[in-house]
């Protein structure tokens, strides 16, 4: 397919994501809606380490900007998982666009990434808007300048990748059945990301067990290079975390095509592209 | 390119049934062989449950075929599925794809932007297809706001939208009011006419739509292609056979009739507002209409009219497959 | 009917959510934090099942039925909006209770946590009482999603966190500060799971919870008369606007 094929489909996914999802309502409801459930849920983590420090023994202040770097970029997680899934749902059975996709020379991997990018704008505008709101009113101690920027952009961009390829995956199952919602598994596996990857706690308080599978999680490397960069950790540090994330996220990225494109073959196979299953 | 579309001894096989029940496999398609020449507009005519669907969505590389290939513009639907996408569309007709946040523009131009067609192509076309489906007052109005006629309008919109090669129209006019239906079909044979490079395989079982449309008509029972030609020679299988029409008053079942030798086919239906029935038999000879007549008076039927019309596709039908499209 | 032709609800329904349940145990066992808030956690936990068992099966009933074609024959059909809709509930609570045993269970088996068990009859009055008044500010969102689809639709992810936060899911209200504690204060589902943690993890008595259940029993009043006036009102507008069959805004 030709590049500009395909920077043309891209564009044109991200502005329908946008369209879809952005365009429910008024500007103004939107805008509250974008700011109030990022905010809720960075206030319950808040408020559990605020409880957690009145009633228990550990009262180190630095847990708390760890659970809040944690909980807010991890938004971009939750939300791309999120939608992933559901976008093939919505597009075969509630909007019935799916074959019409299908059948274009548009290429449906570019397709799911647009939508997906254009989720990842949103979701990057809500935890911007945490960032700031923690900062600002919450006092948070993040140092602007302290910030490796470069650090931190290189970690979002592989992170994307990385968090793109398992929404790949789950596209590609939510092609193959509907069963069990496609919503419901991305919420599931966004839990399972949140509790193995060391976004609220360090991964050292899980069971030994467990911390086997935080190893070979590309996203527990993930937290780790945005949190240092946040905090302005040396950049050799860093460094090691991308270079393990980068390494991680390149064998879950070709895994996800392959799984896409075996989903791809089984779903046409089956005739499973213009189902309706009320699900 | 002499033939668009070309399917060899193509098979499809669907398995259904899980969850503790017994397993049922329907074979949909039977070893079908068609070829479709470029210019032509080709109809598939057959009942609900033919194979005619089934097909189109292996054309269309939605479906693989279970067994045998298929090529649309020399193409293998199965392993050049990104080359056949490029040159093909697809209408389904009694569904509206479309996202019902977007406007009606906004629809027909994010899917022109899947075919990679250029924006100063494309706004015009949006704008002369609008027109042509009567939607071009509703160019800015949400999908979600349109009546399912005129959404059914915007998916036959869509079908052009990216001047296909090859077009395949499911049912096209299904839910359509007469009007739009006409206008539709006349559209369509226009395209054909005017562009002799475009093919449009059309399904439908609406024997006056395929009569009225198709170059050619290919009919379609049970998975099988059991007839090939054009309407005036598929008509002419049936002209040493004598149609009768019988309208008779009240309704019933008349599957006995079947029974009378020289009925070859026969197919009715029953009007409620009226509570008439007309019968259609195609017969082998002149003579047994009047034991069809005998055998509706002691069934207690009283015959209002008989008559022998012309033959149709319907008559074809039946005389190949011993009964109507119900 | 539908739990037992996908049974694939018991993974989905009770470990899955116990991921997330587990990130915030793990927050209080690295604050040392006592035992009894892994507890607050797993209770919370379970609510969770019903909050979202309203939200999304109860509220947004109409809004899938609506979707899927099938509101049409329920609305000219002679029957309350009121009974189909607890009627469709009665199901999700069944399910969601088990859901909710599920949770606790893991909790136990998963994290040890100790449930005390204060007056049985109290947690069951406590519980009828807070179902009673969950299901009917279920109904009155329900009447929201009749009118509007989508923006009913996000409104609901809107009321997730929000109250998850504000009625203590994770942590006890008396934390908050005391005007956050007002505003927790109006919604059913706080006084809920407050008596119902102070039962299970406390182990309280009916006179302990006695205020829990007078304001739970006013809150089922007050709502279900406002299920009532709004699902006739919003009907009524949805009707007038076009906006009932509406699909897919």
């Amino acid at each position: 397919m030709a590049v500009k094929d395909v920077a043309r489909s891209f564009r044109h996914s991200v502005w329908l994501g946008w369209k879809v999802d952005a365009n429910w309502t008024d500007p103004l409801l939107f805008a509250i809606y974008s700011v109030i459930r990022p905010i809720a849920g960075m206030l319950i983590v808040i408020f559990l380490f605020l409880v957690g420090s009145q009633v228990g023994e550990n009262t180190d202040p630095n847990y708390l900007s760890y659970v809040f770097v944690g909980n807010t970029f991890f938004i971009l997680v939750a939300q791309i998982m999120l939608s992933m899934g559901w976008v093939i749902h919505e597009d075969r059975e509630h909007y019935e666009v799916l074959k019409c996709i299908y059948i274009s020379p548009a290429s449906l991997y570019v397709y799911l990434l647009g939508r997906a990018f254009s989720t990842a704008l949103m979701a990057l505008i809500s935890v911007a808007i945490s960032l700031l709101f923690g900062v600002a009113v919450l006092q948070m101690p993040i140092d602007i300048f302290l910030i490796n920027y470069a650090a931190l952009g290189l970690s979002l961009i592989i992170g994307l990748v990385a968090i793109s390829s398992f929404g790949l995956i789950l596209a590609s199952v939510a092609l193959l059945t509907a069963r069990h919602g496609a919503g419901m598994v991305g919420e599931a596996v966004a839990g399972i990301f949140y509790l193995f990857c060391g976004v609220l706690f360090p991964v050292s308080a899980l069971p030994p067990w467990a911390q086997v599978v935080s190893k070979v999680l590309p996203l527990t490397y993930w937290m780790k290079a945005v949190r240092a960069s946040m905090f302005g950790v040396g950049p050799a540090e860093i460094l090691n975390d991308i270079a393990v994330l980068a390494a991680y996220t390149g064998v879950f990225y070709i895994v996800s095509l392959g799984v896409l494109r075996l989903a791809d073959y089984l779903a046409r196979d089956k005739g499973l592209i213009d189902i309706t299953t009320e699900y | 390119m002499e033939n668009s579309v070309e399917t060899r001894n193509v098979s499809r096989i669907f398995k259904s049934g899980r969850n503790g029940g017994s397993a049922r496999i329907v074979k949909a398609l039977d070893e079908v062989n068609l070829k479709i020449r470029t210019g032509e507009l080709f109809g598939l005519l057959g009942p609900n449950g033919a194979g005619k669907t089934t097909l189109i969505k292996i054309l269309c590389t939605l479906l693989l075929p279970s067994s045998g290939s298929a090529f649309v513009r020399g193409h293998d639907v199965v392993k050049e599925a990104n080359s056949v996408r490029r040159k093909i569309n697809m209408v389904t007709g009694g569904e509206t794809p479309g996202y019902g946040i977007l406007t009606v523009s906004e629809n027909l131009w994010f899917f022109s932007q899947l075919y990679g067609i250029r924006g100063d192509v494309a706004k015009p076309r949006v704008k002369e297809l609008l027109e042509t489906v009567g939607l071009e007052d509703q160019t800015k109005t949400r999908m979600n706001r349109l009546s399912s006629g005129m959404k059914q309008r915007l998916n036959v919109a869509r079908g052009f939208i990216n001047d296909p090669e090859v077009l395949f129209l499911d049912e096209p006019t299904l839910g359509l009011d007469v009007l739009s239906a006409k206008h539709i079909r006349g559209y369509i044979r226009n395209w054909v006419n005017t562009q002799p490079e475009k093919t449009v395989l059309l399904t439908t079982h609406y024997m006056a739509e395929a009569d009225e449309l198709c170059d050619r008509v290919g009919i379609i029972h049970e998975g099988r292609v059991v007839a090939c030609d054009k309407p005036s020679s598929l008509k002419a299988m049936v002209k040493d056979k004598t149609v009768f029409q019988f309208d008779v008053a009240g309704g019933g079942d008349y599957t006995k009739l079947k029974t009378i030798k020289g009925v070859v086919g026969l197919s009715w239906t029953h009007r409620i507002e009226s509570d008439t029935s007309t019968l259609k038999l195609v017969l082998s000879d002149q003579g047994v209409a009047s034991e069809i007549e005998s055998a509706l008076k002691i069934s207690g039927s009283r015959i209002l009219s008989i008559s022998t019309p012309e033959p149709t596709l319907e008559d074809v039908f039946i005389h190949l497959v011993g009964k109507g499209l119900e | 009917m539908g739990g037992a032709r996908e049974p694939s609800w018991v993974i989905w329904d009770t470990v899955l959510p116990m991921l997330t349940l587990s990130a915030y145990i793990y927050v209080y066992r690295v604050m040392n934090a006592p035992p009894e808030f892994t507890g607050f956690v797993v209770v919370g936990g379970a609510m969770i099942a019903f909050w979202l068992n309203v939200l999304w099966n109860m509220a947004a009933q109409l809004y899938w039925e609506k979707e899927t074609g099938n509101l049409e024959p329920f609305l000219i059909a002679p029957i309350s909006r009121m009974a189909m809709l607890l009627g469709m509930a009665i199901g999700g609570i069944f399910n969601t209770t088990l859901r909710a045993l599920g949770i606790l269970l893991v909790g136990v088996l998963a994290f040890h946590v100790e449930f005390l068990m204060g007056d049985p009859f109290a947690a069951v009055v406590v519980f009828a009482l807070t179902m009673a008044a969950l299901y009917s500010l279920g109904m009155v969102f329900a009447s929201v999603f009749l009118m509007y689809g989508r923006e009913a639709w996000h409104t609901s992810h809107l009321l997730q966190e929000p109250i998850y936060f504000l009625s203590g899911f994770y942590f006890p209200v008396k934390f908050l500060p005391f005007w956050l504690q007002v505003a927790a204060s109006l919604i059913p589902v706080t006084f809920g799971l407050d008596a119902v943690r102070k039962i299970l993890i406390q182990g309280a008595g009916f006179a302990d919870v006695s205020l829990h259940i007078a304001v739970l029993s006013i809150f089922t009043v007050v709502l279900l008369l406002a299920a009532k006036w709004t699902l006739r009102f919003m009907e009524d507008m949805g009707r007038r606007e076009g906006r009932l069959t509406l699909r897919w805004q």
